[in-house]
C-alpha cells in the first residue's frame, strides 16, 4: 500500500495511536491513512466512500478517541496521545471530526445512491436477489462481476434511466400567488413584487402569449422592468380587473386567450360522457340564450371565475407538452376514446369478472423418462450418451440421413406419394425393434424415479439450475473466443464454474444422499452436470489448442 | 329483487331507493326480462326511462351484457329486440342535416325533407329535397321489422346506414313492437312528446323510472308554460308571415283552405290518416282532456283563426304591461279574457290544435321559427283545460333587478301528479328508482300514487366506503352556515375557505365542492379571491368553477378530470341544481371527497315555489317546511352521492353547515349514507374533520383486494348455494 503521490494531503495530525502503535494521521483528498511513525507506506488506509460514519469518545473520558465505521461492519479507532496535554488531543481530534465531517458527505451520497439502487432493485427482483445470494455471497463470482455481466435487467434499467430525460416538472398552479405583493417600507407605500425566473419562466410558459408580447416588447419599446411592471397591473394579476381597458399592454394578450379558449371549446369536448350541451335528450323549450335571465350585476365575478378556469386550463396544458421541440409531436390529437368503450368502462366491475387462469399448471408427462433424460438417439445411442462428446463426423452421418429422407419426402410430395418410401426397411425394423418390449423406447419407467424431494431441497435445486445457466449463459456468450478479453471472459467464466462446483454442486449432493440414496441424487444432478461438464469440455478443447496463460483446468 | 318481484305480481308501482353503484340497473333489467320471459303474457314490455343521454347508452350497454349471458347459458338467440330511442339529433344520419348541433334546428330541417307535403311535391317535381334515409325507411322498412337484439344510439345508426332507412324513424316504428325500450322521461311524461311517441305502448308493461329523484320537477315542467315579452313579438311576427301566407295561398289555390274548412266542420280532425312525420305540433293536454268535438265554428277558416291569435297575443301583450305583480287562477284569467278581448273558454281549448291544422295546410315546412308562437298556443290551451292545479304569475320585473322591466308570465303547474298520472294510471307496475329518494313517504304524496312496496336499501360493504361528517364550525368557532343571516359574513366565508383549503391539502386528487347557487358561488369565489383562499387554493390544486354556460363547463370539465388523472389533483366548485350535479359521476379518483358548503334550499321568495307550497299544503297537507327541507336534502344528497359509484369506489363526504346536524334534516338523509354517519362525527370543526379524514384515508389507501369482499360484498357461486346463505335469504324473504 503506497500513498501516491498526487493525492493532495489535507491534514497531517501526528501523535495518534493505532493498535498501541503511535504514528501519523492524514487526511488526504480521497482517503484517510495512518502509518507508524517513521515508514512511508501507509499500514491502513480507508477510502472516505467506504466509511460509514465517525464517532467520537465523549467528553470527560480519559482517552480521546475517534472511531471510523466502514460500510462492511469493520471499525478503526484512533487515538489522539497528543503530549501537550488532553485539551490538544481534543483539538487535534476535532480538527480530525470536522474535516470528515466535512467531506464525508459528498462521499457517502455518490455511493450511497448507488448502493440503494442496488439494494432497491434486489429487492423489487428476487430472481437477481437469488442470484446474487448464490453467486456473490459463496464468492462464485465477485460482486463487481455480478452487477457489470449478470444482472442485465439493472444495467438496462439504469441505461433507461439514464437515456429518458427527466420528467419535466409541472407549473405549480399558485405561481402568480407567489409573487405576493408585499409593501415594503410604509413611508411611501411603495408595492414590492418579487419576481424571480421561476416564475417568468412559468408565466412564460403558461401565458404564450405574454412570451410572444414580451419578444416583440422587451428591448425596443421598454425595459425588462417597465413590461413587468406593467404585467402586474394588468389583469393576470388582478383577475377581477375588465379587460376591455384599451390603455393595457396586455388587453390583446387577454383576448388572445380568450380564442384559444374559444378555439378549445369546439375542439377540444370529445367525451360524450361529459359534454353537458348535449345531456338532454330533449330540446328545451325555451333555450336560455337570453342573457338578460343571467345576473346583471356580477360581470365583473364571471369574468373572475372565467379567468381562473382558464389558468387552471393553461397550466395543465403547459405542464401537458414538453416544453420546447416535442410540443407539436404530442399535441397531435389522440382519436376520441369509442363511445363504447366508454360505456363500457363506466359499468364493468374488475372483481365481478372471473379470472379463470389458474396459476399452476400441472405437468402432465406420459413419459417420465424421456422428460428426464431427453430423447435417446436410437442410431448412436452407444456414444451420444455417454458423453464422448459428439463429433463432427457423426453430425455429418446425421445430418446426411436427413437430408436424404427430407429429400425423399419431398419428391414423394412432387409425384406420387408413397409412404412406404419414408423408412427403408432395416430402419423401421430397427425402430420396431425399439417400441417392442425391451428396446429402448419402450424401458419402463423406474418405479422409483418419480423422485420426492422436500420443498426445501427443491428449492435450493431450483436455485442452483437458475444460477448454474446464468454463469454458462455468459460462458457460451463468449463462444468463439476470438479477442483476449473473450478469452479472459471464458477463464473466468470457468473458474466461477469450478468454485460453483466446489461450492454449491457438492455440498448440495451431499445434502441429497443424506436425504435419500445416492443413485437418486445422481440421477437428479446428472443434467446439471452434464451441463457443467459439456462447457468444462469445451473449455479444455480450447486450451488444448492454445496456451493459455493459466493453469490447466482441473477436471472433475 | 325480492321487493320488486312482490311489486310485479301485485301488478302495483313500487319506490326502490338503491345506493348508486350498487347494481340497480342490472337488478332491474335481469328481474324484468326473467319475468317476462316466464309470463309473457303478463307481461309484454318494459320502459325504461332514464334522464341523460349517457345513462340510456349505458342501460342499453347493461342489456347487451345481459342478453349475451342469456346466450351464453342458454346457447341459443334470444327472441328479445331492445332499443333505446333517443331525439332526432342524437339519431340523424342525414349528411348535412346531422352537423347541426341545436336539436330544434335538426327537428326543424328534418320535418322540412320528411313531411307528407314536401314529399308529394318531391314526388311531382324532383328538385324538391328529401331525405333519402326516410324514403328507404318508408319503402321497405315497415316490412322487414328489425332483428331481435339490441339496439344502443349507434348501433341503429349504424343499422340505418347500412340499410339507408331513417334510424329515428325506425327505432320509433319499432317502439310498437319491441320488448325493451330505453328513452328519456319525456318521452312519456311530457304530453307534448308522449303522444307522439308513446301512445301506443301497451297497458302490460312496466315502466321504469330511474334516477327519479327529480320526477316532480319534469312533471311540472312539462306542463309549465313562461311566456316574455320577446317571445310575444315574435310570437307576433309568425302571425304575421301565417297572414301573408294565407293571403297568398288564397289567391292560389284556394282549394286546399276549403277542404281545411270542410274537413273542420265535420269534426273530423283525424280525418286524414295523420303521417308520423306530420306531428310537429302537438297538443300539450293529456289525451283524457281532449275534447272529442269538433273545433267550433268560430275558428274554423283560416283568416278567423289568425284574428283569433292576434287577439290572444295582444291580449297577452297587455296583461304584461302591469306595474306590479298579478297573480291569478286560470279561471280568472278566462274570465277576464272574456271579458276584455271577448274570447271564449272553448275555442281557446282548440288553439294548439287550429294551429297544427293551419301549419299543415299551409304546407310550412321551416317550423324553428314558430315556436314562440306554438308556445302561446299551448298556453292558451292549457289555460282553457286545467282550472286546477295551475297558477298563473304575471312580474313586471325581476326582484333582484327592480328597475329594469323584464315582465313575464308564468304559467305553472303546481300539481306533479298531473301529468304523471296517465302513466300510474296505464301502466300495470310502475317503478320509481334513484340512489337518493330519501325521505321516501314523499313521492307517494306529491305524484299522488299508492304504492305497493316502498323500501330504502343499503350497501353491504367490505369497509367503510364513506366518510359523511358534518363540519359546524371553523377553527375559530364560528358556525358556519348558508344561513341568509350569515351567509354575507366574512367569518363564515372564510372559514368555508379554510375548510376547503385544509382538506385540499389532506385530501389526494380530486374534490368537488357544491354550493347553494350560483349567485353564492359568485359572491364566495370574489371573497375568497379577496381574502387570499384561493391563491392558497392553488398551491396544492388546481381549480375549475362550474359556470352558467354549459360549453365552458365542459371544457372545465374535462380539463378537471385531466388535473385528476395526470396527478395534480383539482378542485372543481359547482352547484347544487347545476348541471354537473344532475349529470356527471365523479368516481374513484375523480370525487375522493364532496364538499357541501350549505344546504341547498330553493329560492324561497320566487312566487313560483310560493305558490306550489300554498298548493300543496291545501291539496295534500304537506306543510311548507317539510317540502323545502325534502327538497334540500335530495339535492345535497344527489350531490353527495356523486362521488361514490361502486363499492370499490370510496369517498369523504363533508356537509358544511350547522343545520345539517338537526334531526330533521339528518333523518332526511339516504340511509346508506345516515348508516355510515356517526353521532360523534355530526358536530365538527374544521381541525377534527381533517384529522378523522387524514386517518381515514390512510385506512382507505390500503389495498383493497377481491379476498376482502369475498363472503360479505362479493359471493362466489359456492358460497351463494351454501346453506348458510340460503338460510340467510329466506329469513330475509319471511321478514320482508
Amino acid at each position: 500500500m503506497t500513498s501516491s503521490s498526487s493525492e493532495s494531503i489535507l491534514l497531517l495530525v501526528p501523535h495518534v495511536k493505532l493498535k498501541k502503535n503511535e504514528g501519523e494521521l492524514y487526511l488526504m483528498s480521497e482517503r484517510l491513512g495512518w502509518m507508524v511513525g517513521n515508514k512511508d507506506s501507509f499500514n491502513v488506509t480507508h477510502k472516505y466512500c467506504d466509511i460509514k460514519t465517525q464517532k467520537i469518545s465523549p467528553e470527560g473520558k480519559p482517552k480521546v478517541q475517534l472511531q471510523v465505521c466502514l460500510h462492511d461492519g469493520n471499525a478503526t479507532t484512533f487515538q489522539f496521545v497528543n503530549p501537550a496535554g488532553q485539551a490538544e488531543q481534543m483539538a487535534d481530534r476535532d480538527k480530525v471530526k470536522d474535516l470528515l465531517q466535512l467531506t464525508l458527505p459528498k462521499f457517502k451520497r455518490m455511493i450511497n445512491k448507488d448502493l440503494e439502487e442496488k439494494k432497491l432493485f434486489l429487492s423489487e427482483n428476487p430472481q437477481y436477489r437469488q442470484l446474487y445470494m448464490d453467486l456473490v455471497k459463496s464468492n462464485v463470482i465477485s460482486a463487481e462481476e455480478f452487477w457489470a455481466d449478470h444482472a442485465t435487467q439493472f444495467i438496462k434499467q439504469q441505461q433507461d434511466a439514464k437515456n429518458a430525460s427527466q420528467q419535466d416538472v409541472g407549473i405549480s398552479a399558485s405561481f402568480l400567488a407567489d409573487i405576493k405583493p408585499q409593501i415594503t417600507d410604509g413611508c411611501n407605500g411603495g408595492v414590492r413584487y418579487l419576481l424571480t425566473s421561476d416564475v417568468m419562466a412559468s408565466i412564460f410558459r403558461t401565458y404564450p402569449s405574454v412570451k410572444q408580447k414580451h419578444l416583440k416588447c422587451v428591448p425596443n419599446k421598454m425595459t425588462e422592468e417597465e413590461f413587468w411592471k406593467k404585467f402586474f397591473s394588468s389583469h393576470y394579476l388582478h383577475r377581477d380587473k375588465n379587460i376591455n381597458d384599451t390603455k393595457d399592454l396586455f388587453t390583446d394578450c387577454g383576448k388572445q386567450d380568450e380564442q384559444i379558449l374559444r378555439q378549445d371549446l369546439s375542439t377540444a369536448i370529445k367525451d360524450p360522457l361529459l359534454d353537458l350541451t348535449t345531456l338532454n335528450d330533449v330540446v328545451e323549450e325555451e333555450s336560455s340564450s337570453t342573457p338578460s335571465n343571467s345576473k346583471i350585476n356580477n360581470i365583473a365575478h364571471q369574468n373572475m371565475i372565467r379567468r381562473f378556469n382558464q389558468h387552471s386550463i393553461l397550466v395543465l396544458k403547459a405542464s401537458e407538452q414538453a416544453p420546447g421541440e416535442q410540443a407539436l409531436e404530442s399535441s397531435v390529437p389522440e382519436p376520441a376514446p369509442s363511445k363504447r368503450i366508454r360505456l363500457q368502462e363506466a359499468m364493468s366491475y374488475e372483481d365481478l369478472e372471473s379470472n379463470d387462469t389458474d396459476p399452476t399448471v400441472q405437468l402432465n408427462l406420459s413419459r417420465i423418462e424421456r422428460y428426464l433424460n431427453g430423447p435417446p438417439t436410437t442410431v448412436q445411442s452407444q456414444t451420444g450418451v455417454n458423453g464422448n462428446g459428439l463429433t463432427a463426423a457423426h453430425f455429418d452421418i446425421d445430418a446426411n440421413a436427413f437430408k436424404s429422407i427430407l429429400g425423399r419426402w419431398m419428391r414423394g410430395g412432387g409425384e406420387r406419394y408413397n409412404p412406404l418410401d419414408v423408412l427403408n426397411s432395416a430402419t423401421a425394423v430397427n425402430v420396431l425393434g425399439e417400441l417392442s418390449i425391451g428396446g429402448t423406447l419402450m424401458r419402463g419407467s423406474q418405479p422409483n424415479s418419480a423422485i420426492h424431494l422436500t420443498s426445501e431441497l427443491q428449492k435450493e435445486l431450483k436455485e442452483l439450475y437458475v444460477s448454474l445457466s446464468e454463469i454458462l449463459k455468459h460462458f457460451w456468450a463468449a463462444f468463439p473466443p476470438s479477442s483476449p478479453e473473450l478469452v479472459q471472459k471464458t477463464n473466468r467464466m470457468i473458474d466461477a464454474l469450478h468454485k460453483f462446483n466446489q461450492a454449491k454442486l457438492a455440498p448440495y449432493e451431499q445434502k441429497l444422499i443424506q436425504a435419500s440414496t445416492s443413485s437418486e441424487a445422481e440421477n437428479i444432478l446428472k443434467p446439471l452436470r452434464f451441463q457443467l461438464q459439456a462447457a468444462i469440455r469445451k473449455h479444455s478443447q480450447l486450451s488444448e489448442r492454445r496456451p493459455l496463460p493459466r493453469a490447466a483446468v482441473s477436471s472433475m | 329483487m325480492l321487493e320488486l318481484k312482490h311489486a310485479l305480481d301485485a301488478k302495483g308501482h313500487c319506490l326502490l331507493e338503491m345506493p348508486s353503484g350498487t347494481g340497480k340497473t342490472t337488478t332491474l333489467l335481469s328481474l324484468i326480462v326473467a319475468y317476462m320471459k316466464a309470463h309473457p303474457l303478463d307481461l309484454t314490455k318494459l320502459v325504461y326511462c332514464s334522464r341523460t343521454v349517457p345513462e340510456i347508452e349505458k342501460v342499453m350497454e347493461e342489456l347487451r351484457k345481459l342478453m349475451n349471458y342469456y346466450e351464453k347459458e342458454m346457447g341459443m338467440e334470444q327472441n328479445i329486440l331492445g332499443l333505446a330511442l333517443s331525439s332526432r339529433k342524437n339519431l340523424c344520419i342525414h349528411p348535412s342535416v346531422s352537423k347541426e348541433r341545436e336539436g330544434k334546428v335538426v327537428d326543424g330541417r328534418c320535418y322540412g325533407l320528411t313531411a307528407s307535403f314536401v314529399r308529394a311535391r318531391h314526388a311531382g317535381d324532383d328538385a324538391v329535397p328529401v331525405c333519402n334515409f326516410y324514403e328507404g325507411f318508408d319503402a321497405h322498412g315497415k316490412e322487414f321489422p328489425l332483428p331481435p337484439g339490441v339496439y344502443n344510439l349507434d348501433d341503429l345508426k349504424e343499422y340505418g346506414q347500412a340499410k339507408g332507412w331513417c334510424p329515428y324513424f325506425l327505432a320509433r316504428y319499432t317502439i310498437t313492437h319491441a320488448n325493451i325500450v330505453v328513452y328519456s322521461y319525456h318521452y312519456l311524461l311530457d304530453p307534448k312528446i308522449a303522444e307522439v311517441v308513446s301512445k301506443e305502448i301497451s297497458k302490460n308493461s312496466v315502466v321504469v323510472f330511474d334516477e327519479a329523484h327529480n320526477i316532480d320537477n319534469v312533471c311540472i315542467d312539462s306542463m309549465s308554460v313562461k311566456i316574455t315579452k320577446r317571445l310575444l313579438d315574435k310570437a307576433s311576427n309568425s302571425i304575421q308571415i301565417l297572414e301573408t301566407t294565407i293571403s297568398n295561398m288564397k289567391e292560389n289555390d284556394n282549394r286546399r283552405l276549403e277542404k281545411e274548412y270542410q274537413r273542420l266542420v265535420e269534426g273530423l280532425r283525424d280525418a286524414n290518416i295523420a303521417r308520423e312525420t306530420d306531428m310537429a305540433l302537438v297538443n300539450p293536454v293529456l289525451p283524457s282532456e281532449i275534447l272529442e268535438e269538433a273545433v267550433p265554428g268560430t275558428i274554423r277558416t283560416a283568416e278567423h283563426f289568425v284574428a283569433f291569435l292576434k287577439r290572444v297575443v295582444e291580449y297577452i301583450k297587455t296583461r304584461l304591461r302591469v306595474q306590479h305583480v298579478v297573480q291569478e287562477s286560470p279561471a280568472g284569467f278566462l274570465r277576464d279574457i272574456h271579458i276584455k278581448v271577448c274570447i271564449d273558454r272553448k275555442p281557446l281549448r282548440f288553439t294548439a290544435e287550429r294551429l297544427s291544422s293551419l301549419i299543415r295546410t299551409l304546407e310550412i315546412s321551416d317550423l324553428t321559427d314558430f315556436s314562440p308562437l306554438v308556445t302561446v298556443s299551448h298556453f292558451a290551451t292549457l289555460v282553457s283545460t286545467y282550472t286546477k292545479g295551475f297558477t298563473i304569475i304575471i312580474e313586471p320585473f325581476e326582484d333582484r333587478a327592480p328597475t329594469v322591466s323584464n315582465p313575464i308570465l308564468y304559467f305553472s303547474c303546481l300539481d306533479s301528479s298531473i301529468a304523471i298520472k296517465p302513466v300510474f294510471n296505464r301502466f300495470q307496475t310502475v317503478v320509481i328508482t334513484s340512489g337518493t329518494l330519501s325521505p321516501l313517504d314523499m313521492y307517494p304524496k306529491i305524484l299522488d300514487f299508492h304504492p305497493v312496496i316502498m323500501t330504502s336499501f343499503t350497501m353491504t360493504l367490505a369497509r367503510p366506503c364513506i366518510l359523511p361528517m358534518i363540519v359546524s364550525k371553523g377553527n375559530d368557532q364560528v358556525a358556519m352556515s348558508s344561513r341568509y343571516e350569515t351567509r354575507e359574513d366574512t367569518a363564515v366565508i372564510r372559514n368555508y375557505g379554510n375548510l376547503l383549503v385544509e382538506v385540499a391539502a389532506a385530501v389526494p386528487d380530486g374534490i368537488v365542492c357544491f354550493f347553494t347557487s350560483y349567485l353564492y358561488l359568485e359572491t364566495i369565489v370574489s371573497s375568497w379571491y379577496d381574502q387570499g383562499i384561493i391563491d392558497q387554493l392553488q398551491r396544492h390544486k388546481l381549480l375549475f368553477i362550474e359556470t352558467q354556460d354549459a360549453a365552458e363547463t365542459s371544457l372545465a370539465l374535462i380539463n378537471y378530470i385531466k388535473a385528476c388523472d395526470n396527478g395534480r389533483g383539482a378542485v372543481l366548485l359547482s352547484v347544487a341544481r347545476g348541471k354537473v350535479s344532475e349529470g356527471i359521476d365523479f368516481d374513484h379518483h375523480l370525487g375522493r371527497a364532496v364538499l357541501m358548503f350549505g344546504i341547498p334550499y330553493v329560492y324561497t321568495q320566487s312566487r313560483i315555489l310560493r305558490a306550489r307550497l300554498e298548493y300543496l299544503r291545501d291539496q295534500f297537507q304537506i306543510r311548507e317546511n317539510d317540502f323545502l327541507t325534502f327538497d334540500a336534502m335530495r339535492h345535497a344528497a344527489q350531490c353527495l352521492g356523486r362521488c361514490m359509484r361502486g363499492k370499490t369506489d370510496y369517498g369523504i363526504m363533508i356537509l358544511a353547515d350547522k343545520r345539517f346536524s338537526r334531526a330533521d334534516k339528518r333523518s332526511k338523509l339516504p340511509k346508506w349514507i345516515q348508516e355510515h354517519l356517526k353521532d360523534t362525527n355530526c358536530n365538527l370543526s374544521t381541525e377534527e374533520c381533517v384529522q378523522i379524514s387524514k386517518r381515514w384515508l390512510r385506512q382507505m389507501a390500503q389495498p383493497f383486494s377481491r379476498e376482502d369482499q369475498l363472503g360479505i360484498s362479493l359471493l362466489t357461486l359456492e358460497q351463494l348455494q351454501s346453506e348458510e346463505m340460503q338460510k340467510k335469504i329466506q329469513q330475509r324473504a319471511q321478514a320482508a
